[in-house]
């Protein structure tokens, strides 16, 4: 396991050395200048634009600062944003921590309900209250996170007045953002979990265990749900994903300081090194989640092992 | 069969179909699989007619601007203001010629309100409820993004110098008459032909830290400027100065390459902010996280992304004559700067009451004004200016072809449209709220015809299709302008429909400012609508000096004119100077000047004494809490 | 499970939102009962007729498709004409949807809107399968050093979400909806490689497949005339369930300002324009949202038919 786990982890450093790669070739190409586009024209003085470009760095050949980030990141250093000339890690550290709380919520807001809605789906099978959760579960597939968003606002915060949607990042201003995202993803686990559900229910195993005289409920906690929730697990781990890029989306709409409005921000004023940093914590965030569903799915299923030399 | 029958016993107890009673029911939809769909369709109707329900009574055109408009102060929840940085006359003059300019009904109105309420610039709602002030309360305000750096010498973002003008003071400000008066510098001598520039400098005066403002703290502030190892953006603003000395503590000698009349103006705005050298020394890097300076506001905490504290100066005496808070510290305890990214949630949180006091965009300044909540407060002449350029390439170096643009644009369908009625139709390359604006310049009128001749004369003829083409070759011309505001957006769209009804086919593209910078810069563009924020009349050079500030401008007899009004310190010999300016510049189209939009404030009832000094500061220091 | 299952029932594209659950264990079931459970297109049309969510997710698509193509015949203004007197109108006999704030008619640009749309999702839909077709294709039946070296980019790839990966790529190319489209469309390139890479894997070890290559058929010929069509099917299936994604993505780009360009009555732009207008004249909003609603439900619905129908293993929920 250990092994396993060491080679999943070594699978980082090609994906660190390929975003670098990735990001510095979007340096390359991306038309702007970061130091330029923070004078917005006004008259910035030359003299003073080449300072900054020293400071940063900047004034050297690209494939010189490729060398140098790289050996930088191995150090822990992610640079200095151009922007605000404080370091990267400062400027993303708190918000990429908000950003995964946003995440996590929204998570747990989607799997409560999509767990618990898609149980009953199945349990109702073929009944207006199937059909109704399908219903909400359509709805939450087809809607633009954004659209969902800007109506939660409206109904919630401006007519009903019952959430403030201004203010610190606490638990009250993250209820809206994590139901609008959690809400979709709901959708997306609903499904799921019904349909791997009603397949568990009709194995032979279950008939067994209720043929044994088993409560229902007994059979559904014990025996069907936790292998309904197996292939659950899997799309959790690729959901991530999407969480995080919904995130970034809804981070926008709602009052909620993560990376996505940094993001859109940094790539705006060219701030590269905000980038790079971004994108370098987020994939790594997103392997290693994925790494800790298959531990997870491992340790669900004992029929699936992580051997020595699977590819 | 058995199997069957064991199904059935399996999902017998789970379902209720096993319930008699609910049966029928569920055998309705059972097996229909539409349903869901059909329900979600239902569902969505119901959506579509609230959505065109319960907007019925809001109608097409913006019913607030004539209210607005009609009034000379105030008529429900309308303040209109009109405190230009202009001297004595501009202001009103300034106006009235808007007046004549604006083929429109509305933004003729609303410059003729403009001028009646010029007066009434510097009066605030307080004085005009004639209520006693009340202390205490928390003001919360939004800004749209963090800012960069809460420190004077290495920012020039709007929303930092909008709180960096709160946290520290300068040597003076600017009156409603466009002059400097004294605030930190008690009085100034100029020598040497505008060379030299003594400011005795108050005595008592002290940072939030505790030390002591004198003149070598205001040495050091300029001194940290000037040097390049802070590689300061606030340089460009400081012009040909060349250095600072303090001989005395109550001394500052600025000593200058060449006379350099916009010197005041850009030291009365945030980047003229004296900061504590203690605080410099102690914070370092840190100190644009840390800001100390001795103004009416000590800053508290930045959340990064969320929000900005800063709490009253309880010391603070404010030496200000343009406020009607003289001599004390602000009436407000604390003033919150929530970070909100996007504009419908700023509108959501004014309206829930989470904020106080927002500065609106057209779309939500229609909803607030008809709002009885709510107070609105607009600076009809703002120092904006919207304006169309040209790169400096054929055929738009034929002063001629950028004579069609200007007669092409309807500026009256343009405020209309794009900024909801809330702007001025400005015929000059200034913005309409800056000193020395040109009142009786009629510009260019809304003339198709006229553009359509011009471009016959330069050789275009009309296709099949009614398109123009040059040389048998159809010709497209491309629009650009930054992303990120829906006006500027409604606003090219316009344009392009306008060009296309003389014949132009026109391209836009919506651009990332900084990708559009290199654009510029490359001259890789036909067309540019660009907006620009500046309260001098140094705005000019700041546009056309070659190279411009996108080079492309190259006019030796225009540099001539700016180098005269950026040397002369007489305000007006300097304004006589720009009106000549102005005049070259309108007469070779340099740029077709489209519109100055209103700053519009929605603010809560509670909110008094809100008004906007002449360079457009909010000061805040008035406001109370009724 | 063999092994390398692990690997490939990791389904597919970081960014969807409807999961994708073909399994290459499912797969394999698929493809013994393969021989069997399809007696033509006639089966097939037969029963995707009889799943009524089919059916109504073919009306909805059809109802886009419709619009996008009738759209210069039945749009009764020019959805890029002017009229500023009559701005931001509600809906009415004259106006379907009413107008926006440049008085432009809504219905018109919505059923123009029809047409973008669609060529987003199609257009970056093809460049995915295209490339992710190809990629999983040469991987799976190689192997060895080139399955490595495009594994790791695939894995790369899948880093990013997907999101962010187009925010990037259009603010490399410019943005406009063509570099927009190209985003997502690489974007989407990993769900198909893995896809076909597992279905190669397996397919590959079967006895024909071996009774071929051992007779000589040449490996192109093996990809294209054996191995492709035995994986065709999950591939439409993925391609279905993209398809919404890739629009919602689209419409996500113009909102943070990077996708299409005006006057382009893109829905996700018209959505962007509207949202300003919320509380004041919501048909700028509701029209836009509704229409990309329909076309992801009518997607999703077809999708999960597709899925059901060509998928025996699944069969019957």
């Amino acid at each position: 396991m250990l092994a396993y786990l060491i080679r999943r982890l070594l699978v980082l450093v090609p994906v660190w050395l390929g975003i670098i790669t990735l990001t510095f070739l979007m340096r390359a190409l991306v038309p702007g200048d970061p130091v330029e586009s923070m004078f917005f024209g006004k008259g910035g003085d030359p003299k003073v634009i080449q300072s900054i470009r020293v400071e940063m760095g900047l004034d050297r050949p690209l494939h010189e600062q490729y060398f140098k980030y790289i050996v930088d990141v191995s150090r822990g250093d992610l640079g200095k944003s151009i922007s605000t000339r404080r370091p990267v890690i400062d400027e993303i550290g708190d918000r990429y921590l908000k950003t995964i709380i946003l995440a996590f919520s929204s998570l747990a807001v989607a799997v409560v309900v999509g767990i618990f809605l898609g149980v009953i789906a199945a349990i109702f099978k073929d009944t207006v209250i199937d059909t109704a959760m399908t219903v909400l579960a359509l709805i939450g597939l087809s809607m633009p996170a954004f659209w969902l968003g800007l109506l939660f606002i409206n109904l919630f915060a401006v007519q009903l007045r019952w959430i403030s949607i201004v203010g610190p990042p606490d638990f009250p201003h993250l209820i809206l953002p994590s139901l609008t995202l959690g809400f979709i993803y709901a959708a997306v686990l609903m499904r799921l979990v019904r349909s791997s559900l009603l397949e568990v229910l009709s194995q032979d195993y279950i008939r067994t265990a209720k043929s044994k005289g088993l409560a229902i409920r007994q059979v559904l906690t014990r025996h069907a749900l936790k292998n309904a929730l197996i292939p659950v697990v899997t799309i959790l781990g690729l959901q991530f994903g999407a969480l995080l890029g919904g995130a970034f989306v809804v981070e926008n709409v709602f009052v909620w300081p993560g990376v996505g409005q940094l993001i859109v921000k940094a790539i705006s004023q060219r701030d590269f090194p905000v980038i790079q940093g971004i994108v370098l914590l987020v994939s790594t965030t997103y392997v290693l989640v994925n790494l800790l569903v298959d531990v997870l799915y491992h340790q669900l299923d004992p029929r699936i092992t992580a051997r020595k030399g699977a590819s | 069969m058995e199997v069957k029958k064991r199904g059935k016993r399996l999902t017998g107890p789970l379902s209720p179909q096993a319930a008699p009673a609910k049966g029928r029911v569920s055998r309705l939809f059972t097996a229909s699989r539409q349903l869901p769909v059909l329900m979600c369709l239902v569902l969505m109707t119901g959506l579509v007619l609230t959505a065109c329900g319960d907007n019925t009574p809001t109608t097409a055109s913006a019913p607030s601007t004539t209210q607005a408009v009609n009034t000379p102060i105030q008529v429900g929840n309308v303040s209109s203001f009109s405190t230009a940085s202009a001297t004595t006359a501009a202001a009103t003059t300034a106006a009235a010629g808007a007046a004549t300019t604006a083929a429109a009904g509305a933004a003729t109105t609303a410059a003729a309100g403009a001028a009646t309420t010029a007066a009434a610039g510097a009066a605030t709602t307080a004085a005009a409820t004639g209520a006693a002030p009340k202390k205490g309360g928390v003001l919360h305000l939004v800004i749209g993004e963090d800012p960069d750096a809460l420190d004077p010498a290495k920012t020039i973002l709007l929303t930092s110098d909008m709180i960096n003008d709160l946290i520290f003071d300068r040597l003076v400000y600017i009156g409603s008459d466009g002059l400097p008066h004294p605030w930190v510098a008690e009085s100034w001598q100029i020598g040497d032909g505008g060379k030299t520039l003594t400011f005795k400098i108050r005595s008592g005066l002290k940072f939030t830290d505790g030390t002591v403002l004198d003149a070598n703290a205001v040495k050091f502030t300029f001194d940290r400027i000037l040097d390049p190892k802070t590689a300061s953006p606030a340089l460009a603003q400081m012009g040909t100065l060349t250095s600072v000395d303090a001989p005395d503590a109550s001394t500052a000698v600025f000593k200058f390459k060449e006379a350099f009349a916009p010197f005041f103006t850009n030291i009365s705005l945030g980047y003229g902010g004296i900061v504590s050298p203690t605080a410099i020394g102690k914070s370092g890097d840190q100190f644009s996280r840390n800001p100390v300076g001795s103004g009416a506001f000590i800053f508290k905490s930045w959340t990064t992304g969320s929000q900005i504290v800063l709490v009253k100066n309880p010391d603070y005496k404010n030496l200000r004559q343009d406020d009607t808070n003289k001599g004390g510290p602000a009436y407000l305890d604390q003033i919150d700067f929530a970070i909100v990214t996007e504009p419908g949630t700023r509108l959501a949180a004014l309206q829930q009451g989470s904020i106080d006091l927002y500065s609106l965009d057209p779309e939500s300044a229609s909803l607030i004004v008809k709002d009885s909540n709510f107070n609105v407060f607009q600076w009809k002449s703002a120092t904006n200016m919207n304006f169309l350029e040209f790169p400096n390439k054929a055929p738009w170096t034929d002063a001629k072809m950028r004579q069609v643009i200007a007669h092409a644009i309807d500026k009256k369908a343009l405020i209309e449209s794009a900024w909801g009625g809330f702007a001025t139709a400005n015929a000059n390359p200034m913005p309409v709220g800056v000193a020395g604006w040109d009142a009786n310049n009629p510009g260019y009128s809304y003339d198709p015809a006229k553009a359509k001749s011009l471009l016959t004369e330069l050789g275009y003829k009309p296709n099949a299709s009614g398109m123009m083409e040059k040389d048998g070759k159809p010709v497209t011309f491309s629009l650009i302008t930054y992303s990120g505001y829906a006006q500027q957006k409604r606003a090219v769209e316009l344009i392009q429909a306008n060009l296309k009804s003389i014949g132009l086919d026109v391209k836009v593209q919506i651009i990332e400012f900084s990708s559009l910078q290199t654009m510029l810069k490359k001259g890789d563009f036909d067309l540019d609508l660009m907006r620009w924020t500046w309260p001098d009349p140094t705005i000019l050079s700041l546009l056309f000096k070659t190279p411009g500030w996108t080079g492309q401008s190259s006019d030796p007899a225009l540099d001539a004119m700016l180098t005269k009004a950026d040397g002369t310190l007489d305000p007006a010999a300097r304004l006589e100077a720009v009106k000549a300016v102005q005049k070259r510049v309108y007469e070779q189209a340099l740029i077709v000047p489209i519109a100055t939009d209103w700053i519009i404030v929605g603010a809560a009832k509670k909110v008094q004494g809100f008004k906007w000094d002449a360079t457009g500061y909010s000061r805040y220091i008035d406001v109370w809490f009724s | 499970m063999p092994e390398n299952t692990k690997e490939t029932t990791t389904p597919v594209a970081a960014g969807s939102l409807e999961p994708v659950t073909l399994e290459v264990g499912a797969q394999n079931t698929a493809l013994e009962q393969k021989t069997r459970p399809f007696h033509g297109l006639r089966d097939f049309t037969r029963r995707m007729y009889r799943n009524g969510s089919a059916r109504v997710g073919f009306v909805l698509l059809i109802v886009v498709v419709g619009a996008a193509i009738l759209a210069p015949v039945i749009a009764p203004y020019d959805p890029d004409l002017t009229n500023s007197p009559e701005r931001l109108q509600p809906p009415s006999m004259q106006h379907f949807f009413g107008t926006d704030a440049l008085g432009r008619d809504m219905f018109s640009r919505v059923l123009f809107g029809a047409q973008l749309t669609l060529q987003i999702g199609v257009i970056a839909l093809s460049i995915a399968a295209f490339f992710g077709i190809a990629i999983g294709l040469v991987t799976g039946y190689y192997g060895g050093f080139i399955d490595g070296l495009f594994m790791r980019l695939i894995d790369l790839l899948l880093a990013f979400p997907g999101i962010l990966l187009a925010l990037m790529i259009v603010s490399t190319l410019g943005p406009n909806l063509t570099n927009a489209m190209i985003a997502v469309g690489i974007s989407s390139i990993p769900g198909f490689a893995r896809l076909v890479r597992g279905s190669v894997l397996t397919i590959r070890e079967l006895e024909y497949v071996t009774a071929a290559r051992a007779i000589g058929v040449s490996a192109p010929r093996i990809l294209w005339k054996t191995v492709l069509p035995n994986a065709m099917a999950p591939i439409i299936v993925l391609a279905t369930l993209l398809f919404p994604d890739a629009v919602l993505v689209a419409a996500s780009l113009s909102f943070i300002g990077l996708g299409a360009q005006p006057p382009s009555p893109e829905w996700g732009a018209l959505l962007v324009d509207g949202r300003l207008y919320i509380q004041s004249a919501s048909w700028l909003i509701t029209f836009p949202g509704l229409a990309i609603f329909i076309t992801i439900m009518g997607s999703n619905l077809v999708g999960n038919a597709l899925r059901d129908v060509l998928d025996p293993h699944l069969r019957g929920r």
